[in-house]
């Protein structure tokens, strides 16, 4: 995870202007260079126009020069010719002055014209005046005349008052004739005039200067300066030390300062005695650049103007709208309506953060969203949590409901009402193996059940519990039509009930299958995996609960099931709340909402924000772990964390993150949430716990259903129970009440044991057996006061250092003790001792059930024993019966055969010594002695009824009827009467001799009991009844009275005197023996006088 | 054609029955010896010819013997059980005279080699015409098998 880092400082101190001020001191210094750029501009245009001034300056000056040399050239051109002119060589002054005179009319260029003689006089001169002058002592005069070539004097001023400079040429007269010079004097104020053509700017001087720095001549002011020495002594400094062309800025005798340009005039040496400078005012020539620099200045200072105004103006529409916009949009994120968008759409930052805080508030919907799929997911597990609790709740009750009644019909109910409960089924239904058939046979339902079901069983093979029953496996169907495994054996039937999905589980017994649950839909609701599941645990349970109902229907047992936990889930989703914060890779928070701070029990967000992120963690390394996969992957989602909170508590939280990188990969922060999970986990614990122990129970309970003796038995479970509750001893003790002492029946530990099964346990050890015996856990929570105790020593010496002793109570009584030895002092914890008492319990349910069992099976052998004797007596009885009858045939009639034979004899042989009377008593000797044989045969054949074995079979009632009528003729009945038979008559189920014995009987009595004097009419018919067969024996005799009718039937009874109607009063008892010996039913319908109807019904034969 | 020296043994402990036999066989008509012995054993010995019996001018073989099966000693069944194993004895023809009627004693009688069985009755004159019968079948009708040894 990330840390909760705050920043190191506070966050920064912008600027408290606003933001319009902000705007115009931004223009303000987004213009500033411009006039900086334009000082600039103009310094250059400055310097570019001194350097175009210094230009023309120098341009004008050549211009000057140029002039003067072509004047120069002109003169000299014009002095040549001069000197070859006759008149010139001749030397007639007044000729030669008239056409000196001439030629400077025609040359404004010159000031004088003239020719001097070698001595220095004038010979002629265009001016008169210069006639008388000397001019030996000039410059031009002396160059010319000595170096007999053109030659150039210094500037001067001429004759006339003009400034100038004197050209002169030597003259070679004719031969003979004395050489002279001829001379022309340039009027400098040419130069003016050039100046003036030239269009120079106001205030601009051009200059002639010697090297002295005299002023030969100046424009424009030329009178008041021609003959001074000037005073710009740098120019003159300039000149005097470049020789040449040249310019340089200085300032002028006027007080201006000009730019002056120079280049040297070629003087009478030739080597610029003279020099020309043109001076430039500055002022003038910077004139316009300046001008240029104002309007500048002024058009910048318009338009910084108007840029403030239209910033000020803009500033709104541009900016602080959607500043607004973007604010009002933030504070409504920060409020929570993350479907709130700045709706920015424009360029520019602004439009760029727009679209960021948009893309942001979609980031942050998006999350919001997850969060809530993940909040929906949450609650989907928990109400799944939920489900699966109340399952096992539900399971839980069910099986300690079905373990504490040990009556079959509410273990089946439960069972069966249970199954629909947890399966939400429509229909639940329990079938179960029938001891005496061994088929299944459905016992209980809830829900609509088919008549087809009621009667039959269901046989192991392709149906439904059949399968089941066959592979021992669940079965589930979504569609038992559809389903080829289930459509043959009771599909229809299942059809009719409108079964669509269908489930059923094995109840499994110790060696079969003895049972299946069956549980449906009647529309399209399948099962599901957790149905099976729950379905199966629940058969399990089951499958001892009905075997221990079977076993122990007698008993009322009363299991005391420890499972109390009241688990109770309130809703854990209220509202998750969500924390969310920014940290920095080292590890501080820079933000948190207040649901962070508050979850991790801070009073506000500065104090959560001081913390060190990193201590949140319950182990250090876990960020760091955290951190590496962050790094890595660049976001995490869904790891859970252990958080510690401010109080030291732990919490499980529910972390996702992901790192916020700039363009060039580094990280800068990490934002994330964190949500609480501690419930949920602390409710996924419980649940996991919960269903841990009901396994463990359910280990348990297998364990015990698959033992065979209680020593089995305990010992399964003791094994289990040392290993989850980790005790190092375990071990069980049973009282013998009988005997008076308590004896282990078993143990279980890592090492041998002195204490071995067998031995016996001090109750001193066990606490308070009164406590005991109401359930209370007797704990020793150390040993070592006890080790006086020859016993102690033992278990200390195997490691045991405390135990506890749990009672286990069966039906009220405390029939022993479980102890659990730990190799620590002190308290045993809670599981523990849970988990103890509950296999405490089940094994006093088991062990008391395995007695009861043995007992039973105990009671079951004595009753065997006691039929087995019965049996034996009875077949004594009815050998004795037999060798009675035997002797009642044979030596009670040898007598009566003697009785008759001899008095037969006396009548036969001896007749004639015998008088009437003593015939007559040998008679009444054999009537006497024939009855007694009838009655001795009658006992014999009701005997042989009683006891004989009748076999029942198809008999018809005309062969019978046959066989009975013969005996009747082959006997001593003299009137026979009448007899009718209605036919044809039926067979029935019978056995033939015993038929016959019993219509002899019927026949000889309808015949017997006629009206006196009536000849007997006997009929017999049969009809139909059902599946059963009546045949009737109707006399028209005497009739018997009704208070007489059921009397009839007994042995002996008799309503007339033998001398009436002789009969032993034992042939309707013969009648009913024999029928009721074929399984059927006799009567009779008879009035006095009225004749008698006499009816036996036997079971028919069906015909195919 | 009846052979008037055949004996006829009866074994027949009840002299009452014995006296009627007599009759009834003289009534009857049937005048063949008839020898008597009172219990199983005797009947045994007789015709074994030991004892008493061992003259066989005064006690010839029989021709017939008539076996009542309650009887003292030794039970007509034993006598015939033993009968039917001697070599030659066995062939004698032993008809069953007796009161009993009991299916069981019929099967066993015929099951032990009884020629014939018959339940005296209680009239005289049914034993009277039952044992002319028996005089005029097993003594007249009936080809005897000769007794001596091969």
């Amino acid at each position: 995870m990330s840390r909760f880092t705050a920043p190191e400082t506070g966050p920064k101190r912008f600027l408290s202007l606003s933001t319009h001020a902000r705007l115009l001191l931004l223009v303000l210094v987004a213009i500033l260079p411009a006039p900086a750029v334009m000082l600039h501009t103009a310094t250059e245009q400055r310097h570019l126009t001194t350097e175009a001034v210094k230009a023309d300056a120098l341009r004008l000056a050549r211009v000057a020069r140029d002039g003067h040399e072509q004047v120069i050239e002109a003169g000299r051109q014009l002095l040549t010719t001069l000197a070859r002119l006759p008149e010139v060589r001749t030397g007639a002054p007044a000729e030669c002055g008239r056409l000196l005179a001439r030629l400077l009319s025609d040359q404004p260029t010159y000031a004088n014209l003239g020719i001097a003689a070698l001595d220095g006089t004038i010979a002629c001169s265009a001016h008169p005046l210069a006639a008388r002058m000397e001019v030996s002592s000039r410059s031009w005069f002396r160059r010319a005349q000595h170096a007999q070539t053109f030659a150039v004097g210094d500037y001067e001023t001429d004759i006339t008052g003009k400034r100038a400079f004197v050209l002169a040429h030597p003259i070679v007269g004719p031969i003979g004739a004395p050489p002279a010079i001829a001379f022309a004097a340039v009027d400098l104020t040419r130069f003016n005039r050039l100046a003036a053509v030239a269009g120079l700017p106001p205030g601009s001087t051009v200059t002639v200067i010697d090297r002295q720095g005299r002023v030969l001549s100046r424009f424009p002011d030329h009178v008041r300066s021609v003959g001074h020495r000037l005073p710009e002594t740098r120019i003159i400094r300039t000149i005097q030390s470049r020789h040449g062309e040249g310019a340089v800025e200085a300032v002028g005798h006027d007080g201006r300062r000009r730019l002056y340009a120079f280049a040297p005039l070629r003087g009478g040496s030739g080597d610029g005695a003279a020099y020309v400078h043109v001076g430039i005012p500055t002022e003038v020539a910077f004139a316009e650049s300046d001008a240029l620099f104002r309007r500048n200045l002024v058009l910048l200072g318009c338009a910084g103007l108007l840029a403030l105004v239209a910033v000020w103006m803009s500033g709104d529409l541009l900016i602080r709208r959607p500043t607004r916009l973007l604010l009002d949009a933030t504070r409504r994120l920060a409020a929570g309506e993350l479907a709130t968008r700045t709706g920015l759409t424009g360029g520019g930052e602004i439009g760029e953060l727009g679209r960021s805080i948009d893309l942001m508030a979609q980031s942050l919907e998006r999350r919001d969203a997850e969060l809530r799929a993940l909040a929906d997911e949450q609650v989907r597990l928990y109400e799944e949590a939920e489900i699966r609790s109340r399952e096992s709740k539900v399971l839980a009750d069910l099986v300690r409901d079905i373990n504490t009644s040990l009556d079959l019909d509410t273990v089946l109910e439960r069972v069966t009402e249970g199954a629909r409960e947890l399966c939400k089924s429509d229909l639940a239904r329990i079938a179960l193996r029938d001891p005496d058939t061994g088929t299944m046979r459905v016992r209980c339902w809830v829900g609509a059940l088919a008549e087809a079901w009621r009667g039959g069983g269901v046989a192991t093979g392709e149906g439904l519990g059949g399968r089941v029953m066959r592979t021992g496996q669940p079965w589930r169907t979504a569609d038992c039509h559809a389903d080829p495994g289930t459509a043959r054996e009771g599909a229809e039937v299942l059809l009719d009930e409108g079964v669509v999905a269908a489930m059923a589980v094995p109840i499994r017994g110790p060696e079969r299958i003895e049972g299946v649950l069956f549980v449906a839909n009647q529309a399209a609701r399948p099962f599901s995996d957790r149905n099976e599941d729950i379905l199966v645990q629940l058969a399990d349970h089951a499958a001892i609960a009905i075997r221990n109902a079977q076993v122990f229907r007698q008993e009322q047992a009363v299991r005391q099931q420890a499972e109390s936990s009241e688990l109770r889930y309130r809703s854990l989703y209220d509202g998750v709340p969500v924390g969310l914060y920014r940290s920095t890779p080292d590890g501080r928070l820079l933000d948190a909402n207040p649901a962070l701070w508050q979850m991790l029990g801070y009073p506000d967000r500065e104090s959560l924000l001081a913390a060190d992120a990193v201590e949140f963690h319950e182990h250090p390394e876990d960020r760091r772990a955290w951190q590496a996969r962050i790094e890595r992957e660049g976001q995490v989602r869904d790891v859970e964390v252990r958080i510690q909170r401010r109080d030291g508590q732990l919490m499980w939280m529910r972390n996702s993150a992901r790192a916020v990188r700039e363009a060039s990969g580094r990280t800068l922060y990490y934002e994330g949430v964190y949500q609480d999970v501690t419930e949920r986990k602390r409710a996924e614990e419980m649940v996991w716990r919960y269903t841990e122990r009901l396994r463990v129970q359910l280990q348990i309970d297998r364990a015990i259903l698959a033992a065979r003796s209680p020593a089995e038995v305990a010992q399964a479970a003791l094994r289990r129970l040392r290993q989850l509750a980790t005790s190092v001893r375990a071990s069980l003790t049973l009282f013998d009440l009988e005997a008076n002492q308590a004896t282990q029946l078993a143990v279980d530990l890592a090492s041998t044991t002195a204490l071995g099964v067998g031995t016996y346990l001090p109750l001193e050890m066990a606490g308070d057996t009164a406590e005991l015996r109401r359930g209370r856990i007797h704990v020793v929570e150390d040993i070592r006061p006890l080790l006086h105790l020859r016993r102690a020593q033992d278990l200390h010496a195997e490691g045991v250092r405390s135990y506890m002793v749990v009672p286990l109570v069966a039906s009220g009584e405390l029939i022993g003790f479980l102890d659990v030895g730990s190799d620590r002092t002190g308290p045993f914890a809670p599981d523990q001792i849970e988990l103890a008492r509950e296999v405490a319990d089940h094994l006093a349910v088991a062990l008391q059930q395995a007695r009861l069992q043995e007992q039973i099976q105990r009671h079951a052998a004595e009753l065997e024993q006691r039929v087995a004797e019965r049996t034996r007596a009875l077949e004594e009885t009815n050998l004795a019966m037999e060798s009675f009858a035997y002797s009642v045939s044979h030596d009670l009639r040898a007598p009566l055969r003697a009785m008759h034979g001899f008095a037969d004899a006396l009548l036969e042989d001896h007749a004639a010594r015998l008088d009437a009377e003593g015939q007559e008593y040998a008679r009444r000797i054999i009537a006497a002695a024939r009855r007694l044989d009838t009655l001795i045969q009658d006992l014999l054949a009701y005997s042989r009824l009683s006891h004989g074995a009748v076999q029942i079979g198809p008999v018809d009632l005309e062969s019978a009827l046959g066989a009975a009528i013969a005996q009747l003729e082959a006997g001593p009945l003299e009137d026979r009467g009448e007899l009718v038979v209605e036919r044809p008559l039926p067979a029935a189920l019978a056995h033939r001799s015993t038929l016959a014995q019993v219509l002899v009987n019927l026949l000889s009595n309808a015949f017997k009991f006629a009206r006196p004097g009536a000849r007997p009419e006997v009929r017999v018919r049969a009809e139909g009844r059902g599946a059963r067969v009546r045949l009737w024996v109707e006399d028209r005799g005497i009739g018997i009275a009704r208070e007489h009718h059921d009397r009839i039937f007994g042995v002996f009874e008799r309503l007339h005197g033998v001398e009436t109607y002789p009969g032993t009063g034992i042939g309707l008892a013969i009648v009913r023996k024999g029928v009721e010996r074929m399984g059927g039913t006799v009567g009779v319908l008879s009035e006095v006088g009225a004749g008698s109807q006499f009816w036996i019904e036997l079971a028919g034969v069906e015909t195919t | 054609v009846s052979e008037a020296t055949a004996t006829i043994l009866l074994v027949e402990d009840d002299p009452n029955d014995v006296l009627l036999v007599q009759r009834a066989f003289r009534r009857a008509q049937v005048a063949n010896p008839i020898q008597v012995v009172g219990d199983g054993e005797a009947a045994i010995e007789y015709m074994a010819g030991h004892g008493p019996y061992a003259n066989r001018e005064d006690h010839p073989l029989p021709a017939l013997v008539l076996l009542d099966l309650k009887l003292p000693r030794r039970s007509g069944f034993e006598v015939l059980d033993w009968l039917r194993r001697q070599p030659r004895l066995r062939r004698l023809p032993v008809v069953v005279l007796t009161s009993s009627a009991l299916a069981t004693d019929i099967r066993r009688a015929y099951e032990l080699g009884a020629s014939s069985y018959l339940v005296k009755p209680l009239e005289f004159e049914a034993l009277q015409d039952m044992l002319g019968a028996v005089g005029a079948y097993w003594l007249g009708l009936n080809q005897r098998a000769d007794l001596a040894d091969d």
